[in-house]
């Protein structure tokens, strides 16, 4: 391909796109232009990223130490939710020590069943450490642990923005900004090059559009809510926050010096004095912030040369979900599939098809949150206590196990896998794993300690 | 106490005692009853001789010992299915249970081989030269896996040449260890409940089975299934032609090689099988392009054994049954559908029909999620098979009639969207629920000649010369592991040889797939 890649967009997602596009593909000589235009919607001031993020740094030759010391991150071993009285962990990892362990979170349902006053979290390790405050990257010494350890990081969005731009100045992107961009089209409906307000041209081989914005008719407005800096230091948080609110979720996301909080309603007609009073009491928070967004509500990411990534992870994007995340894999998944030439229909309809399966998968836990038992999940969960195959990794194993039981979702029957292991031998089995939990939890640095030695790394 | 469930299996072919013993195996009983009625006047088909990996999670699954099923069912191990003739005359590759190469500068393996291809490369081989299983396959080697990822001999996986019949009577004597009852007699009636569920089966001699739970093996008669239930049936012979099937024995081979043969005939195709104690042969072919007799001429002519008995024919509709769970009735086997044998899926087919039934194990009655859960499981599961054995058909440039008809035939949206993708650029898009991967569809895709328009943008990026000594490098370590190893037919007679059992892979192509 001899035209370049340009990626328009503004802030974290246009840094994030065009850190992944320029490092995968500058060995291979390619040209990368990043235009960057004016922000049309509120950007939050801070994200809450999976654990895709850790192994996307890892990629890019990031280090993880530059990241947490530029973007006050903390780290993140899942959700801790809240639900009236009801209090539970939705972990990044898996339970158990063993991901392959079979028929394990039947063990637990049953256990769930026999114990009423137990709880699931005894036997997840990242549920463990958060709420001792304890964190650790898994040692080398220890593979098997790295996934019941997932984790995840919140940052500053505009910091982590500024680092990641320093990156891809470092790789040699070209920045442009403008105030407009005009797309001019070809007779096959190929983007064949982009105008600035000043006037010059740019030829486009793919132009990879990180904008968030929908075209009107495909929207539905929401209002999203943001407070003002807490400064309220959490650094025994190594977790994010969720709380269930009347009109929806609250989350907190806390940074190395103070937490924010977000929420969202879809219900624009809603009282916002009277959320914003609820906010208050829940938060003690007093300055709360109201955005009415036009959010798009679906996407088919890749038409013709033109890919719309931006706004197919804005369809996704809200406070229970990150479309950084979304936008992430869009493109690892564009970048794997690259071509040589500007039209390939199947390929696109392929790939679209793709993000559908993501979409449902990401909307399917969304709607977990609001009617647990409408979706084809909760039903599954409800009867026989499992989670459906899925196919990607947009929600981890351990997120939907954990969010349904926590939710109350007590399965009708019991796993036959497991009918001939009498009580006594599962709750043996899980106590053994329990203890063994304990004991490398115990034996893990706090949150503060392993921030502190990471920090200090980057300083020497 | 609550009254046991009780669980009647009808049909006792491979189909029905592999669910009786895994079954038996999870389900305690003081909780269930297990009969399982067969009759000893109705043959079985006996499919399913060739297997491919999944069949070791089940044989572990169920307990049964490595070493005691080879004994027991005649068992060789199998790397591959050897495809001749198809897509050209001459056409000659394998289909392996294995990986080719490695990804390298983060592009497929396949991408700079055939970018290598493009470029002319000199000393570039045959694709399957880079896959460990296609070798120790082409050069009778066997040798069990590993599960250490860095070493190139996890990227394959194994299954096994088996005896059917004998297989079905080492999981029955296997299965009434372990509870289930074994009932000779034929089914002359089928007593349904208001509601349609089944409650109980009359058997010729009088005798009344009642049941809660009732699984179809029944074959292709499907009496359950279709004749009682009367569930409808998708037929996909306007995809797969082919109708009719005969098949003999034929003496053993002395060096039987570790992979199944297929070898495309004017309307259809022949396979070889071969046992320790045995070859399985046959033809499948398409009634509309070829006589009976004329298949038979075929099939005794491509022996390469001396037969042990008359051919036996069989007749078939490719398709599926349009529900597998239907009320209180699950159809596993030849009663939920029947796709020809030539990815040796039926066994699979089966055990996928058996593990999801168990995950989704109904209390009584039954409820509408597990049944639905099933069925789409199972639907998922046959579509993803039979796109790839219509892709075999479709893909070709034989000149008989039947082939022309098979290369000009429309295919599925399924399939036509995922082969015009290759064509495009040589990508694929893997999925993770149902069987064959990136690495399957590409054996076929270049097997049968298929060069994509377009590659990937990144390739004229890098030295081909570089490349190409990878590529060499890469083939002699292949080469030199290979070399090493037994010979297929030494480990059949000595298990010993084979190296340390390491758990199996869920997978066609090994660790690493």
């Amino acid at each position: 391909m001899q035209q370049p890649l340009v990626l328009i967009g503004h802030g974290l997602w246009l840094q994030m796109a065009t850190a992944i596009v320029a490092r995968h593909l500058q060995p291979f000589g390619y040209r990368c232009i990043a235009l960057e235009l004016p922000a049309k919607i509120k950007e939050p001031a801070a994200v809450a990223c999976g654990p895709e993020l850790a192994t996307l740094c890892q990629m890019l030759g990031l280090p993880l130490q530059l990241v947490l010391a530029k973007a006050q991150a903390t780290f993140s071993l899942g959700s801790q939710y809240q639900s009236g009285e009801n209090r539970w962990f939705v972990p990044f990892g898996h339970y158990g020590l063993n991901g392959s362990a079979v028929e394990f979170e039947q063990a637990i349902l049953q256990l769930l069943q026999q114990e009423p006053d137990s709880k699931a979290e005894l036997f997840s390790i990242a549920a463990q450490a958060a709420h001792q405050g304890k964190f650790a990257l898994a040692p080398a010494n220890r593979p098997d642990l790295a996934e019941a350890l997932s984790y995840g990081l919140h940052l500053q969005s505009a910091e982590f923005a500024a680092c990641l731009k320093h990156f891809n100045q470092q790789l040699g992107v070209t920045f442009l900004s403008s105030q407009t961009v005009e797309i001019d089209y070809s007779a096959q409906g190929q983007i064949s090059s982009l105008q600035l307000d000043n006037g010059a041209v740019i030829p486009v081989g793919y132009c990879l559009d990180c904008r968030a914005e929908p075209t009107a008719d495909e929207a539905s407005r929401t209002v999203q809510l943001f407070s003002a800096q807490d400064t309220t230091v959490l650094l025994q948080q190594p977790y994010s926050s969720v709380i269930q609110t009347s009109w929806g979720w609250l989350v907190r996301l806390p940074l190395q010096q103070g937490s924010h909080w977000f929420s969202q309603c879809t219900d624009p007609t809603a009282d916002l004095p009277k959320i914003k009073h609820e906010l208050q009491q829940l938060t003690g928070q007093t300055d709360w912030q109201n955005y009415t967004k036009q959010q798009p509500v679906e996407c088919q990411p890749w038409q013709h040369n033109h890919l719309r990534f931006g706004q197919a992870a804005a369809a996704l994007d809200c406070p229970l979900y990150n479309g950084l995340t979304a936008l992430q894999y869009l493109l690892i998944r564009w970048l794997d599939l690259l071509p040589n030439q500007s039209s390939c229909p199947a390929t696109a309809l392929m790939y679209n098809q793709h993000w559908q399966q993501y979409q449902s998968e990401v909307q399917d836990f969304l709607h977990l949150h609001q009617q647990p038992l409408a979706t084809k999940t909760g039903q599954a969960f409800a009867r026989l206590g499992r989670v459906l195959s899925t196919e990607t990794d947009a929600i981890k194993a351990g997120q939907w196990f954990g969010l349904m039981q926590g939710l109350g979702l007590t399965p009708e029957l019991r796993s036959m896998l497991l009918a001939k292991r009498t009580e006594t031998e599962i709750q043996q089995g899980l106590r053994q794993v329990q203890q063994q939990i304990a004991r490398l939890v115990a034996a893990m640095p706090s949150q503060i300690d392993t921030l502190n030695r990471c920090l200090q790394q980057l300083s020497h | 106490m609550e009254a046991k469930q009780r669980i009647v299996i009808l049909g006792g072919g491979t189909a029905g005692w592999m669910t009786a013993a895994a079954l038996s195996r999870y389900l305690p009983q003081h909780g269930y009853n297990i009969q399982l009625i067969e009759s000893a006047q109705i043959g079985t088909v006996g499919v399913g001789e060739a297997t491919i990996p999944h069949i070791r999670q089940f044989n572990q699954w169920v307990g049964l010992d490595e070493t005691e099923f080879m004994q027991a069912t005649g068992a060789s191990y199998k790397l591959a299915i050897r495809f001749r003739g198809w897509g050209q005359a001459n056409s000659d590759y394998y289909h392996p249970f294995g990986l080719s190469g490695e990804d390298l500068y983060g592009l497929p393996f396949h991408q700079h081989w055939l970018w290598l291809q493009q470029q002319k490369a000199a000393r570039l081989e045959d694709y399957g030269q880079y896959s460990l299983a296609v070798l120790m396959a082409q050069q009778g080697k066997f040798s069990r896996p590993v599960a250490d990822l860095k070493d190139p001999a996890s990227a394959f996986n194994y299954a096994y040449h088996l005896d059917a019949t004998l297989y079905a009577a080492l999981l029955r004597q296997h299965s009434i260890t372990q509870g289930v009852e074994w009932l000779d007699g034929k089914v002359t009636a089928v007593a349904q409940h208001n509601n349609g569920d089944i409650a109980q089966l009359i058997l010729e001699d009088g005798r009344q089975i009642d049941g809660d739970l009732f699984i179809d093996c029944s074959g292709f008669s499907a009496l359950l299934i279709d004749k009682t239930l009367q569930t409808g049936y998708d037929n996909w012979q306007h995809w797969l032609p082919c109708d009719k099937a005969l098949a003999v024995p034929s003496e053993k081979d002395p060096t039987p090689p570790s992979y199944t043969s297929s070898k495309a005939i004017a309307a259809g195709w022949q396979w070889r099988i071969p046992l320790q104690h045995r070859t399985g042969n046959g033809v499948v072919y398409c009634s509309s392009y070829l006589t009976d007799s004329a298949a038979e001429q075929e099939l005794m002519a491509g022996l390469e054994e001396k037969a042990l008995a008359p051919a036996r024919a069989l007749r078939f509709v490719t398709g599926r049954r349009k529900q597998s769970w239907v009320k209180n009735c699950i159809a596993i086997g030849l009663s939920s559908g029947f796709l020809e044998p030539l990815e040796s899926t039926s066994l699979y087919l089966v055990q996928i029909a058996i593990e999801s039934l168990l995950q989704y194990f109904p209390s009584n009655p039954v409820g509408d999620i597990e049944r639905e859960l099933f069925n789409q499981k199972m639907q998922l599961e046959y579509l993803r098979v039979r796109d790839l054995l219509i892709l075999h058909y479709k893909l070709n440039s034989r000149p008989e009639p039947f082939w022309q008809y098979c290369a000009q035939m429309a295919i599925p949206d399924s399939l036509a969207q995922r082969l015009e993708m290759f064509k495009e650029t040589g990508h694929l898009l893997e999925y993770r629920q149902g069987l064959f991967q990136p690495a399957s569809w590409l054996a076929l895709y270049l097997g049968h000649g298929l060069q994509p328009q377009q590659l990937d943008a990144r390739l004229g990026a890098l030295d081909p010369n570089q490349l190409q000594s990878w590529f060499s490098s890469y083939q002699h370590q292949l080469q030199q592991m290979v070399n090493a190893m037994p010979d297929h037919h030494q480990v059949l007679q000595h298990t010993e040889l084979v190296g340390a059992a390491v758990a199996p892979a869920f997978s066609l192509y090994g660790h690493r797939g």
